[in-house]
């Protein structure tokens, strides 16, 4: 299938193609074999006759532009991760190969690299002393003796070597427990010697920075930002199979990129760079007139409908669409149409979102107009719920509930006779509840007072009972102490003990003289008696004489 | 389950509910953004026929049950930011246990009129509810339904936005809103947190993001 190009003879005419480099706007347009168009095959094209004979080739598939070159494990491509899932229609540039020289056709018009520090230092190369047992080197220059000159390092930018033979498992070892982990990950969390990926996606120069920090520290952070984070999972998935290693932490964004326990630095599997951006092919529109399973009518009223419908979230420029899928997935539970605000985003950004979502989610889109993405839930969407959310509607009073609540309300004083229903109802609570009202730490509104309450009279009351309630709540029965200093001494320990609960047991103890028919009550707070008896044998207090003598009067 | 019976007490008696609506007192504060938790109780309250007649730590009371359930609405009329100081003696007075504290507060996060029920959460800058919270010894593990107020829009002062009342359209949505808030409350309490108490924050979530 392979058909040399008409851009092969002209490469040699001093007129070269690379200066007439194709860009967005070109009017280069060349279709793409039907085969390959309709993702079924793919074509191989060469960019000269040579290149063919050695295997070398631009292969356009179902997963876009990529290109072959001998001994590679893999066909490289721009961006692994961020590849649209259609076939391409039609190529924007001749098919070069976008690697150095002994590969690409093209002279080179780019800038070399900056030197590093180290570089430089190596390039004026005057080492002051020789290490032990050497030779001193006689070299002499203008400046003197010159010991010893080393030259920039030759980068070999077409080199290709799938690595030492070991498979990813072998490299990898067993695998790391988790408390490795979180001892390798501690130290790279808060830094920032990181690879940052962007709207490209994991992109294949990428795979080289990796191993390069890789070389000095087992774990790669790898910061991700803008479209790749819509899909996290088939990054990580991309990451670990062309790079070898294993994502061994995620957190929103960030992935820890772990090399392996065998990983060996000089034998790792190098692969040229890509020295130029190849142009993207061109790919089939998203937005349709009539989007399938609807005719353009629909369309066109729903994209109407849309035109006032909320957005649900807005994205930020470079932002972290981690929760983005979900999100839609949730609204589109609601309503058909979900629109996302995708003001001041870059146009392909919102467009490459669009098309994850319609792969994700899944659903149909509808429009990008405004910056906003317009989607509809499509024909064949389902509920995740088998039933519509139903709350409890109002129920029916039950009367006893009726008439505790009124016989609570206005007649307290002989609640004894209806005690045997609110035992039924909510014991604890109402009597909770009677005895706070009893022992004045409530106060209990009548019912005209309570219906016409405003907010300011209601202060005032409030304001009111809780100077005359704050008295009641510090006030305790005193106590004489005749008999002996041992019980006294444990009574005040014990209030010692229970600070917070030092109120209460004073209201209690109130209670206890003023309505003296509680006392048989087996239910009321059961553990006060007990304290107070396990102290002092009942009735045997000073104040117990004082009632019975007051009574006795 | 939220509201099972306690075992060791008697045959029949379902944890209490402690309904408390967070709100500023006073006719100045009345019908404000702020206010709305007291508007909410208000509206349980009516619903269920519960009388608030009591006065009691610093609060207006009512007890009264939902169903066969015991609830006790509370309107604390200490200013916001002491709402601890009524709710958290009342919680110990009447023994109620902390996952079945209910606040009603207002949430500036949320959009005008959607509503939220959570189990736990923290205090998202509210004033009242960072004083409950001290007062419950920094417990933040009760149940809360927060009411969206919509955020102070430019650069308006956030203070001013919250004592501002309702604006007419808002306060439609508002009304509706404390419908529903009602029903899920009422299911809260019967049926504590559920499956269907996920789903109705995400039907409010998304109620305006509809043609």
């Amino acid at each position: 299938q392979e058909e040399p190009t008409d851009s092969g003879p002209t490469r040699t005419v001093t007129t070269n193609p690379a200066f007439r480099a194709a860009h967005l706007r070109t009017a280069y347009r060349k279709p793409v074999p039907p085969a390959a168009a309709a993702g079924e095959g793919e074509a191989l094209l060469a960019a000269d006759p040579t290149d063919a004979a050695s295997g070398r080739a631009v292969v356009v598939g179902p997963s876009g532009l990529s290109f072959r070159l001998p001994g590679a494990p893999f066909d490289f491509q721009f961006s692994y991760s961020e590849a649209p899932r259609a076939p391409p229609l039609a190529i924007r540039e001749p098919a070069f190969l976008p690697f150095a020289p002994p590969t690409m056709p093209r002279p080179w018009t780019g800038k070399a690299p900056l030197l590093t520090k180290e570089e430089k230092a190596r390039r004026r190369g005057v080492r002051l002393h020789t290490p032990l047992g050497q030779e001193t080197p006689q070299t002499v220059s203008a400046h003197g003796i010159m010991m010893e000159v080393r030259e920039r390092r030759k980068m070999d930018l077409a080199r290709v070597s799938p690595g030492d033979g070991r498979s990813r498992e072998e490299v990898l070892g067993e695998p790391l427990t988790p408390s490795e982990v979180r001892a390798l990950v501690k130290p790279h969390i808060s830094h920032n010697r990181q690879l940052n990926i962007g709207r490209d996606g994991l992109t294949h120069n990428m795979l080289e920075m990796i191993h390069c920090h890789w070389r000095r520290q087992e774990i790669c952070k790898v910061r991700c930002r803008g479209v790749p984070t819509v899909d996290m999972k088939n990054l990580c998935y991309h990451l670990e199979e062309k790079s070898g290693g294993k994502v061994i932490h995620r957190v929103g964004g960030v992935v820890f990129l772990y090399r392996g326990r065998h990983y060996d630095p000089k034998t790792r599997p190098r692969y040229p760079l890509m020295l130029w951006k190849p142009a993207t092919p061109v790919y089939p529109k998203l937005i349709k007139e009539a989007p399938d399973g609807f005719t353009k009518e629909e369309a066109d009223e729903m994209r109407r409908k849309g035109r006032d419908l909320l957005p649900i979230c807005k994205l930020a420029k470079n932002g972290i669409y981690i929760t983005l899928v979900k999100d839609v997935r949730d609204a589109f539970e609601g309503s058909d149409l979900v629109k996302i605000d995708c003001e001041g985003l870059n146009p392909s950004d919102y467009k490459k979102i669009g098309a994850k979502l319609r792969d994700l989610v899944p659903c149909v889109l509808l429009s990008f107009d405004d910056e906003q993405i317009l989607m509809h839930r499509g024909k064949e969407w389902k509920s995740r719920y088998s039933k519509p959310l139903t709350l409890i509607p109002k129920v029916p009073k039950n009367n006893l509930a009726m008439t505790s609540v009124m016989n609570s309300s206005d007649e307290v004083s002989d609640a004894n006779t209806q005690v045997a229903i609110r035992e039924v109802l909510r014991p604890k609570m109402f009597k909770l509840w009677k005895s706070a009202v009893d022992s004045s730490l409530a106060l209990l509104l009548d019912d005209a007072e309570a219906n016409n309450l405003t907010p300011d009279s209601l202060l005032t009351l409030v304001e009111e009972f809780s100077v005359t309630s704050q008295a009641v709540e510090h006030s305790f029965p005193a106590l004489l102490v005749t008999n002996g200093d041992a019980s006294t001494d444990s009574l005040s320990a014990e209030y010692m003990n229970d600070e917070p609960e030092t109120s209460v047991a004073g209201n209690e103890e109130g209670q206890l003289e003023q309505s003296p028919d509680l006392r048989d009550d087996e239910h009321f707070d059961v553990d006060m008696f007990e304290r107070l008896e396990s102290s002092v044998p009942l009735g045997s207090l000073p104040i117990d004489s004082m009632i019975e003598r007051l009574n006795s009067e | 389950v939220s509201s099972v019976p306690d075992p060791a007490a008697g045959p029949v008696e379902y944890t209490p509910w402690l309904i408390a609506g967070l709100g500023n007192p006073g006719n100045k504060y009345y019908g404000t953004r702020h206010n709305v938790g007291f508007e909410m109780v208000d509206r349980i309250a009516a619903e269920e026929g519960i009388t608030m007649n009591t006065i009691q730590s610093k609060s207006l009371l009512g007890i009264g049950s939902i169903g066969e359930v015991p609830v006790l609405v509370v309107k604390p009329q200490s200013y916001m930011n002491y709402s601890g100081e009524a709710i958290g003696p009342l919680a110990a007075y009447y023994q109620v246990p902390l996952r079945h504290i209910l606040l009603i507060y207002d949430d500036t996060s949320l959009p005008n009129g959607v509503l939220r029920l959570q189990k736990k959460g923290g205090h998202g800058r509210h004033n009242g509810l960072q004083n409950v919270i001290e007062h419950l010894d920094g417990r933040r593990e009760f149940p809360r339904l927060s009411i969206g107020i919509g955020s102070p829009p430019g650069k308006m002062d956030p203070r001013a936005f919250l004592l501002q009342k309702f604006s007419s359209e808002e306060r439609v949505q508002i009304d509706t809103a404390l419908e529903q808030g009602v029903d899920a409350v009422r299911t809260l309490v019967l049926k504590g947190f559920s499956g269907s108490t996920e789903r109705f924050n995400l039907v409010q979530k998304y109620k305006f993001h509809r043609v």
